[in-house]
């Protein structure tokens, strides 16, 4: 039974219906792993109430696909019962009262939760490097991030502790670290599934996104997890798919564009040449390949755009962490309300998520909204127009979902970037326009994975699965699992 | 647009109840020298100030709303549970009296 | 020199919806302490908003009451501000698309309607309520999320007098909309009033002062002109009105100042990005508006026709339950209606106050009461029959016609039977007649009285008074 984890929740799934393992076989293997971890991927555990979760699994019929696979989720859900901190010292202690939605399905479909994983602080960064519990690290690489915000979530997939964990991408915070863990990563529809529960970063970019170990699972996952809920008035009321069968049958469009400025700028040879044989070996399938001139002011401005928008509304949205309801209160004898507030939010944030917040609620003030907040609004609707345009006559956008390998944690900077660094933030296209967007595997670069990204149209997460099946065919990369102990 | 001091860096942080050590408020003050190219850059597209702000990523409205049914509350010790500042029933906190009013029930 | 006042007025409503704007938790009044809250409420992390029906069914219809244009499109904004009392740090409010713009209301002063306009109407969420101690203040969140409608008048009203009457025609729409209880006394109507003086005849704006805590209409008419007199003594002085917040301590009968304004406080409104747009469906707004009560200015019009002067108008306005009582009965063929009011208003309203009694504990048919207004206004019945009645009818539900007929109450209107008795009384009274002619007009009264004596009170009096004038002519001088 070693290696059991390493397995895809299809593998285990088999084994759970052929009954050569019970549920509770998995979730105490998964405890192991859990133990072993050396990634720093975990905030809380919850291993009794998945042991005794799995204990009640008896049996498992061959359509209940995720019945008895044990999960994990990143800190930003809300999970009824287990302390859930969005790794921010401002949370510390805070025990939800509910489950969010998508923990409420995915445990109906006989799931189990065995623990929480670390992020960056509520999910504001992209290295998995600034939380309260430290840094996460690549599997692949100890001494290299795995990206974030979803760090302990990628890790923990990608190192074989479970199949599948849930994480959040509000510009590409699956889809990045995904392609730093060699794994798959899926943001689906903004607003196909609910987002009840789930901490909110920037709601109008923020999507529940997860990672699997091939898309298969990822499109089991999506059906379980889309659908109109009460609870979230921005999910979509438009009828669920059973998303595996775009995968099952292969059901699939055919025109794949490329930017060409995006081709131009590749700089690491191995990708490039990992990305054109990708392009090829679609060709080869009779897929149309169309090279497509994207402004590149529209692409220099999804930076900008991106961190005032998000930066703004996340001022808001964490002003509720005031130490007053919930999160460690004011132990400095506070003689004022004020002085109670701020003593909570002076030392339950780090400086970089305090800088986010000043930074966001100047873009807002009234004196500067239509030059900062309102504007990178315009320009965001500038880049989804283009996209529109660029949907007309073309079904998916194909690039590189990273363009050098995953940083040393050394070389980590924090501080605001003069460039527009339009490579490393193009996936924020899919944030903005709410589309569906997928990382798989592409390749290895001295051993460091790296992927390829898909983004659709709206609702046509199905087609977004079924292509990124099609590549996983190309690359023969799924399934990957980082080999631990070296 | 405001321009930005130091001063001003301090009072968005004190307006949004926190404070901020010398050693941040530089490296905030450092940052924004990024954060106002990043700004000129979005001011310099064309045509930008044409075009209508875009909060939701799609266009599609909805119309269902929520049926005016009550639904069973928390208790109150569940919803005074995760609070570190409570008396009785209720949240205690210093003497509500500063920059907004001393007023009640505004 | 010569000062115009400028007043506008910024009202708060509270809804009597069943749930809250944005949250499932029930309403509530006079609960325990946070027993009325769900998660949403109290901010947890990953709750979101989910915009009541009932609500904006509500705020439709103040739309429309108020001659406004409804926005088919709802949004949604955030105010943002840290308080205790405000768990989300901001407040989900209409700032850019209000649900309704540009309408007004109809005030009545001396005699003069006078138009005064309302730029818009929001829907939001209250706040919770604080309690404050010597040395702590008390957080109870049961009011949290309340719905709201904001009503944003344009700076037409001149005076105390006229700020009240708006302030009072807003909350009989409300109160008649049955959208809130309209009670300043709980807070569940609350008014800011903004006063400043300019030059007469000038466009240019005085400082604005903004004053709070008027829970009565009589405090808004003092509290507004006592502000008048002030600003225009330190104009009067050559110094400046500076831009403050005050409050009107009803003890002192003044306004006294609360804090200076002195940099406005940036609320940083955005759109709410967790609401799409909603479509107000055409069905929708159909039903809303179609469903409204009628309001008091068709209530006036409409009872005006039917013969009630103003003042009895203004007296039943004052209580829409009596309004729909009255409506009722109206329904019923009322020889008067101004007996009915009578009756309804005087006879049956002290017996409520009495007995401390509500309307909805009369059990006896409104047809009953018409019957009796109906025997009084046909003379039927004389009014001291008629309090007997109305007593049987309080006390043991009776049908006042039938114990007409059971006590043989019924007033003799029929002028034959009526002379015959008439003229057996004056045949028998001639002293009397004569003390009449010579100027003692009581022997009128004894006369009338025989009459009834003889007819064992059955004979109409009015009748029987006019027909003995008839036959022995004018009173003489003494």
């Amino acid at each position: 039974m070693t290696q059991l984890m390493n397995k895809s929740i299809g593998e285990l799934h088999d084994l759970l219906v052929k009954k050569k393992v019970t549920a509770k076989d998995l979730v105490l293997a998964c405890i192991e792993e859990c133990k072993k971890d050396t990634c720093n991927s975990f905030e809380a555990t919850a291993f009794e109430e998945a042991i005794k979760a799995s204990e009640k699994i008896k049996e498992v019929k061959d359509e209940e696909y995720l019945k008895g696979i044990p999960f994990l989720a990143k800190d930003n859900y809300s999970t009824k019962g287990i302390e859930t901190t969005a790794s921010s010292n401002i949370l510390n202690g805070y025990i939800p009262l509910f489950d969010a939605t998508v923990i409420e399905k995915l445990k109906r479909a006989g799931m189990i939760l065995v623990g929480k994983t670390t992020m960056d602080e509520l999910a504001m960064g992209g290295t998995g490097t600034s939380g309260h519990k430290g840094v996460t690290t690549n599997p692949y690489d100890h001494t290299r991030i795995v990206g974030g915000s979803s760090c302990g979530s990628a890790s923990s997939v990608a190192s074989g502790i479970v199949p599948f964990s849930l994480g959040s991408d509000t510009g590409d915070s699956v889809r990045k670290p995904a392609s730093y863990a060699g794994i798959v990563g899926f943001k689906p529809t903004w607003g196909r599934i609910s987002r009840f529960g789930l901490f909110p970063f920037a709601p109008s970019l923020d999507t529940v996104a997860y990672f699997t170990r091939n898309v298969k699972d990822a499109s089991y996952i999506l059906t379980c997890l889309a659908g109109k809920d009460k609870k979230d008035m921005s999910s979509s009321s438009r009828k669920k798919e059973k998303y595996q069968n775009y995968v099952l049958s292969h059901k699939t469009l055919k025109r794949i564009g490329c930017f060409k400025s995006v081709l131009d700028s590749i700089e690491e040879k191995a990708i490039k040449d990992a990305y054109l044989n990708v392009l090829n070996g679609l060709a080869n399938k009779g897929y149309e390949i169309i090279y497509y001139d994207f402004p590149q002011y529209l692409l220099d401005s999804l930076y900008p755009t991106y961190m005032i928008i998000s930066c703004a509304e996340a001022t808001s949205n964490n002003a509720n962490l005031d130490g007053i309801r919930f999160g460690p209160k004011a132990d400095n004898d506070p003689q004022t309300y004020i002085e109670y507030m701020k003593q909570c939010r002076t030392k339950g944030f780090s400086s970089i998520i305090k800088r986010r917040f000043v930074i966001g609620s100047f873009s807002l003030l009234s004196a500067n909204q239509d030059e900062m907040f309102t504007r990178a609004q315009k320009a965001r609707r500038m880049i989804v127009e283009e996209m529109e345009r660029f949907f007309d006559n073309i079904d998916y956008l194909l690039v590189p979902a990273s363009y050098s390998k995953p940083k040393k944690v050394e070389d980590i900077n924090y501080s605001w970037s003069k460039k527009t660094d339009f490579l490393e933030n193009i996936m924020t296209i899919g944030n903005f326009g709410g589309y569906p967007s997928l990382t798989v595997p592409l390749t290895f670069i001295d051993g460091l994975p790296c992927g390829v990204n898909i983004t659709g149209r709206t609702f046509e997460d199905g087609y977004v699965l079924s292509l990124g099946q099609e590549i996983e065919g190309i690359t023969g990369l799924k399934n990957l699992v980082a080999n631990k102990g070296e | 647009m405001i321009k930005v001091t130091r001063e001003i860096i301090d009072q968005c942080a004190e307006n949004l109840m926190f404070h901020l050590t010398d050693d941040e408020i530089e490296m905030i003050y450092d940052d924004f020298d990024s954060v106002l190219v990043q700004i000129d850059f979005l001011k310099s597209i064309k045509d930008v100030d044409t075009y209508e702000p875009m909060t939701f990523p799609y266009k599609e409205h909805q119309k269902v709303m929520r049926d005016d049914k009550p639904s069973k509350p928390l208790s109150a010790k569940d919803a005074l549970k995760n609070s570190k500042t409570v008396l009785g029933t209720q949240i205690k906190l210093p003497k509500v009296v500063g920059n907004k009013n001393d007023t009640i029930d505004e | 020199m010569e000062f115009e006042p400028v007043i506008g007025v910024e009202i708060h409503v509270e809804l009597k919806t069943k749930s809250k704007m944005f949250s499932s938790a029930p309403t509530s009044f006079g609960m325990p302490t946070n027993t009325m809250t769900v998660p949403y409420d109290l901010a947890f992390p990953g709750t979101m908003p989910i915009v009541n029906k009932e609500a904006v069914a509500y705020g439709i219809k103040v739309t429309k009451a108020l001659n406004m244009t409804l926005d088919k499109t709802l949004y949604f904004d955030r105010k943002n501000y840290f308080y205790p009392d405000l768990p989300k740090g901001y407040q989900i409010t209409q700032q850019f698309r209000p649900i309704g713009k540009d309408g007004y209301v109809i005030i009545i002063k001396d005699g003069q309607e006078k138009k005064i306009r309302v730029e818009q109407i929001h829907l939001e969420e209250d706040t919770a309520k604080q309690i404050h101690l010597s040395d702590i203040s008390l957080i109870d969140f049961n009011r949290v999320g309340t719905p709201l409608i904001e009503i944003v008048s344009m700076p037409d009203m001149t005076s105390g007098e006229e700020a009240m009457k708006y302030v009072e025609a807003i909350k009989e729409i409300v109160t008649y909309l049955d959208v809130s209880d309209g009670k300043m006394e709980n807070g569940s109507m609350r008014c800011d009033i903004n006063i400043s003086l300019k030059e007469k005849g000038s466009s240019v704006l005085g400082t604005k002062v903004e004053c709070k805590n008027l829970n009565t209409l009589m405090n808004i008419k003092a509290a507004v002109d006592y502000e008048i007199n002030r600003q225009k003594e330190i104009l009067e002085r050559g110094d400046k009105v500076e831009q403050e917040t005050r409050r009107y301590d009803e003890g002192k009968k003044m306004t006294v100042l609360m804090r200076k304004k002195t940099d406005a406080v940036d609320y940083k409104y955005f759109r709410e990005p967790n609401i799409i747009p909603i479509d107000l469906d055409d069905g929708f707004i159909y039903d809303a508006i179609h469903s409204m009560n009628k309001l008091p200015n068709e209530y006036r019009v409409e009872l005006k026709e039917k013969g009630l002067d103003n003042y009895e108008i203004e007296e039943l306005l004052k209580n829409r339950s009596f309004v729909l009582y009255f409506e009722d009965c109206l329904l019923l063929k009322v020889t008067s209606a101004k007996v009915l009011w009578n009756l309804l208003m005087v006879e049956v309203m002290g017996y409520l106050n009495k007995t401390e009694k509500n309307l909805e504990d009369l059990k006896f048919p409104k047809e009953y009461l018409v019957s009796l207004a109906n025997l009084l206004a046909d003379n039927k019945i004389n009014s001291k029959q008629g309090k007997e009645l109305l007593a049987k009818l309080l006390e043991e539900n009776a049908n006042p016609l039938e114990l007409v007929k059971k006590l043989g109450l019924e007033q003799i209107s029929d002028p034959k039977f009526v002379e015959e008795i008439v003229d057996r009384v004056l045949q028998n009274n001639a002293q009397s007649i004569s003390d009449y002619k010579n100027g003692k007009d009581r022997a009128l009264g004894y006369l009338v009285g025989q009459v009834m004596k003889e007819s064992k009170g059955k004979c109409n009096p009015s009748l029987a008074k006019e027909m003995i004038q008839n036959k022995i002519g004018p009173c003489g001088k003494r």
